[in-house]
């Protein structure tokens, strides 16, 4: 049994591979002799497998065409674009069924899809909305009597006198100190502009819209409060927020300036704030309104050109 | 992945075929250039040594693969279903040109050979057309497993994959295809041809 297993009929290729006639063992003569008729074609089988092997390696092999290689690449190449045009087709039918009742699904998709894109906007929108368009605060605190006594504050700024607020470009200040002589203006008030995001404030010329701002701000301000009084220094103090603190006892009322603000006129003769730029939102009897004081107030002029403003000021002297 | 940078060349054929079936263009030419030679020789052998009609099998087999990806069983080492598959179109030959069968000895005629030099190279030769002209004879199971055994040079348990038949089978193939050869070439001597003083190390 084991001898069985061990030369099977289709073995005797192992035992021509590796051993002669005269070699091999009794067994394995016994096996051989069951399978060949003798010694004579053991060994013709066996010089023919030992020259049939080596000689088929030796056998030059032939190479293809580029031209088979060419066509085989094309066929694949177009095998793979029909995958597109089915998908396309898919799509369109899916778009456009055949049949109407199958309109639903583009119809919820496309629902879907307008919903979502709506719900990005608002989102986005109120995104935008919570970030904080403050630039600025101004601060009105009623003058101590004391305050009218030159303090390195107050002579910093007569030093600064006539001339407009600036604030170096680079600078990152956040705070502007300013004083801007109002003479055509008898009441006063300390005002402290506490810029909060001074970054944006950079260019000179925004500046002194903002300041104008502060300035059209306190008179209207006033104007409605009514806080006239002779009594009260004829000056506009700017102050930054930390010099403020120690020169001011209270705050008496607060203004944030906001983003949109800077668009307005600013100009001592629009004190009514009329919106210059984006006034899309203001009514139109506003804005009537706001052009009747314009007109009564007259154009924007110079301080210095103001004849009654002269008359004042020389009267003061 | 998308195969950024891939050496398709170190790839395995059942990776290839993978990336095939997914309809990579340099996997498939990676899969050509890698089986596309010995391919041809083998239907060159099979076929009567017709090189014409081997390249159209050829490209016939590789068009199969090319429209027909997913037909490869993936259980199968991929050499072993090529072949399998080109062993089968090989059937198909015998069975629909049984005439041309007859003029084998007639094609084989017109193919280029190697111009013989000497008295040895010329039995040498001589011995070659024999051999193929009886083993054009055999059936052609016995044929394709003598010519993947001994030309393609592939392990038993391969070819027996290949044909779906155990590896039994695959050797009593060989062995009576042996048999049967060194039988009807009688007349010739192989041990007088054996190149490269190899007889030296048979007798030994």
């Amino acid at each position: 049994m084991e001898l069985r297993e061990r030369y099977d009929p289709e073995d005797i290729e192992s035992l021509l591979s590796e051993r002669a006639f005269d070699e091999l063992l009794a067994d394995e003569r016994a096996f051989v002799l069951r399978h060949v008729s003798g010694r004579e074609e053991y060994e013709q089988m066996r010089a023919l497998l030992h020259y049939v092997r080596p000689d088929e390696h030796d056998r030059a092999s032939i190479d293809a065409d580029e031209a088979v290689k060419r066509n085989v690449m094309e066929v694949f190449r177009k095998q793979q674009q029909p995958q597109w045009r089915i998908w396309l087709n898919s799509v369109a039918a899916w778009l456009a069924p055949q049949e109407a009742s199958a309109f639903w699904r583009p119809a919820l998709a496309f629902g879907t899809l307008a919903l979502l894109i709506v719900a990005g906007v608002v989102a986005v929108r109120q995104f935008e909305g919570a970030h904080s368009s403050e630039m600025a605060e101004v601060r009105t605190v009623p003058a101590k009597p004391e305050e009218a006594a030159p303090t390195p504050a107050r002579t910093e700024a007569s030093a600064a006198e006539e001339k407009p607020v600036e604030v170096p470009p680079g600078a990152p200040s956040s705070r502007i100190v300013g004083e801007v002589h109002a003479a055509e203006v008898e009441q006063t008030k300390t005002v402290q502009l506490d810029v909060l995001s001074g970054s944006d404030l950079q260019d000179d010329a925004f500046l002194n819209e903002d300041v104008a701002d502060n300035r059209a701000e306190v008179a209207r301000e006033e104007n409605s409060e009514k806080f006239l009084s002779a009594e009260k220094t004829p000056d506009m103090q700017f102050s930054s927020t930390s010099d403020a603190a120690a020169a001011t006892p209270q705050v008496t009322y607060s203004h944030v300036v906001t983003a949109d603000e800077p668009v307005r006129n600013q100009s001592l003769a629009n004190e009514q704030g009329v919106v210059v730029a984006a006034s899309a939102g203001r009514k139109r009897s506003t804005v009537a309104k706001d052009k009747e004081t314009l007109d009564a107030n007259g154009q924007s002029r110079s301080l210095a050109q103001d004849p009654a403003l002269l008359s004042l000021v020389a009267a003061g002297w | 992945m998308a195969l950024f940078g891939t050496e398709y060349g170190k790839l395995g054929d059942e990776r290839l075929m993978e990336l095939v079936v997914r309809g990579d263009e340099k996997a498939f030419a990676t899969i050509y250039d890698r089986y596309h030679r010995r391919v041809l020789n083998y239907f060159h052998r099979m076929l009567w040594s017709d090189r014409e009609k081997a390249q159209d099998f050829l490209q016939d087999l590789f068009t199969k693969l090319a429209t027909r990806p997913q037909s490869y069983d993936v259980s199968r080492p991929f050499q072993t279903w090529l072949f399998s598959v080109a062993n089968n179109m090989c059937k198909n030959a015998y069975r629909h040109e049984a005439v041309v069968r007859e003029a084998a000895v007639h094609l084989r005629n017109g193919v280029d050979r190697v111009e013989a030099t000497d008295g040895v190279e010329v039995d040498r030769e001589h011995f070659r057309d024999r051999l193929d002209e009886e083993l054009d004879k055999l059936d052609p199971d016995h044929k394709a497993t003598f010519v993947m055994r001994f030309h393609e040079d592939m392990p038993i348990k391969e070819i027996a994959s290949a044909f779906g038949c155990s590896e039994g089978t695959v050797k009593s193939r060989i062995f009576y295809t042996l048999k049967k050869l060194a039988e009807r070439m009688k007349e010739f001597d192989p041990n007088a041809l054996i190149p490269h003083g190899t007889a030296r190390a048979i007798r030994s």
